[in-house]
């Protein structure tokens, strides 16, 4: 009886996995080969990679979207550790209206933040309407709630106020004590989380078209753009950006997996 | 004292501007001018009654809601089965699928888009494939039910993600006392399981219905 559920999990859980992956499988077979018309593919060919890989704007669009990631994310994490400080030093009951500023992106989404973020400032002659500049708020904005959850989890999971105590027992005034024993602890924590904000930013659309378009074009612009001109390249940028996610997503789990282990070895439990 | 709020001051405000410039104050002034009659600047709730009354944003919302009531059950109950199957598993097929959620659930957008296009469009894999074997239906990827496939697809993944970890809150022992009580595993999922699982799936059910209302880009194509 028991031997037989297990098999129908099995089987549900293979199916799920091949049905998950169909999409990307069809798509890597269809970027492979010149033609898909009957029931197998035929005519193999790297045609597709070759065109993609000897075009200066793919790799262009890549840097943007690689360097509209690590700003953004960048920026993210250093004010939300300065805001943090005052948290675990001094307030800890501003805690919870921080937690709610920083979840509201995350039940906006897209649409709605970047129609109120051009309806703003698009046009006002200041620094604010720079497209580029509302893109990386934009994209700062965007990431807070995974950051946000990664910075506290790891503050929660170190035990923070007795760190700072031993450090201001040893001398220390509380902002190095904060700088120099708490951060260090919890960046590894962190960049597991500003892993994760990455692939979400690699994986936008909306934002990066609303707000800048063709005056900033990253990674899934030129995609977009690209749909109209020819399916066989296009397909093979979808098998890039899917690798690179995938990447991404197996590093953050290889990451998550050390880091739990250690926290097992050392005896530290997360509340 | 004086220079310790000053400290907390200098050191907030980085967080405070960004969040207002970026997130608070776009967001104010959408609200407001939803409420400001343009010409003479009166409060109004013109906007409010136009988008009830007429035809074409009502249908809209109503499409919208449609769609994520729809798929986010079908989500839902898919990721129930799965999270079951997930905890009564495992070995190296567990991991596998905990990377493929994952994966799957950081993918959307434009690429996923495409991906659905490739397999179901007008010319997709599958199309051709169900025509030639004339098993094929007259299914459009193109039209409501099109647009509702591909949202299915993607709150699978998310809703096994965030459903997961309440599967970790029901104890072992209830399933031995319910055994013990002679309870099948029907009921012992029906009455015991589920309504433990209650809010959870409720609290992902309302989620899944924000993050579908509030995604755009599948819509733009279809």
């Amino acid at each position: 009886m028991k031997k037989k559920k297990k098999k129908a999990s099995i089987l549900l859980l293979l199916l799920l996995c091949v049905y998950l992956l169909l999409p990307f499988a069809v798509t890597l077979v269809y970027s492979l080969f010149t033609e898909w018309t009957g029931i197998l593919p035929s005519g193999f060919t790297l045609r597709n990679y070759k065109l993609l890989f000897f075009d200066a704007e793919f790799w262009m669009s890549l840097m943007r979207t690689m360097l509209i990631c690590i700003i953004s994310v960048v920026a993210s994490i250093t004010t939300l550790l300065l805001a943090m400080y005052v948290v675990v030093v001094e307030y800890p009951f501003l805690a919870k209206y921080i937690q709610f500023i920083c979840m509201i992106p995350y039940a906006l989404q897209g649409v709605i933040l970047s129609i109120s973020i051009v309806s703003l400032y698009s046009g006002t002659g200041t620094l604010f309407s720079n497209r580029m500049l509302m893109l990386f708020g934009a994209y700062g904005v965007l990431v807070l709630p995974y950051i946000f959850q990664g910075i506290r989890n790891n503050i929660n999971a170190i035990n923070t106020q007795m760190l700072m105590n031993a450090a201001k027992m040893l001398g220390c005034s509380p902002l190095k004590a904060y700088f120099k024993v708490v951060v260090p602890n919890i960046l590894p924590g962190i960049f597991v989380s500003s892993l994760l904000s990455v692939s979400v930013i690699f994986g936008d659309f909306v934002l990066a078209n609303n707000i800048a378009g063709n005056s900033y074009q990253n990674i899934q612009v030129y995609l977009f753009r690209k749909l109209s001109i020819s399916s066989g390249l296009s397909s093979a940028v979808v098998v890039v950006i899917f690798l690179m996610v995938f990447l991404m997503t197996g590093m953050v789990l290889l990451l998550q997996g050390i880091h739990q282990k250690k926290e097992k070895n050392n005896g530290v439990y997360r509340d | 004292m004086m220079k310790k709020s000053k400290t907390s001051v200098f050191l907030l405000a980085p967080f405070l501007i960004v969040v207002l410039i970026y997130e608070l104050l776009p967001l104010g002034q959408l609200v407001l001018n939803s409420f400001l009659q343009k010409k003479n600047h009166t409060i109004t709730l013109e906007y409010y009654i136009r988008i009830f009354t007429t035809p074409v944003y009502l249908q809209a919302i109503q499409n919208s809601i449609r769609i994520s009531l729809i798929s986010a059950l079908i989500g839902l109950s898919v990721a129930f089965f799965a999270g079951k199957a997930y905890f009564e598993s495992d070995g190296k097929l567990k991991q596998f699928f905990y990377l493929v959620l994952n994966m799957t659930s950081n993918f959307s957008g434009v690429p996923l888009t495409f991906a659905f296009m490739i397999l179901m469009g007008n010319t997709g894999v599958l199309t051709l494939l169900l025509q030639k074997t004339g098993l094929g239906g007259d299914f459009n990827l193109y039209s409501g039910n099109g647009l509702l496939l591909v949202y299915i697809y993607f709150q699978i993944p998310l809703a096994t993600l965030l459903l997961l970890p309440a599967f970790l809150g029901l104890k072992k022992e209830w399933r031995e006392a319910a055994t013990i009580l002679n309870a099948s595993s029907f009921s012992y999922w029906w009455k015991i399981g589920i309504p433990n699982l209650l809010p959870s799936i409720l609290g992902t059910f309302v989620c899944k219905r924000l993050g579908c209302l509030c995604n755009g880009v599948c819509v733009d194509f279809e």
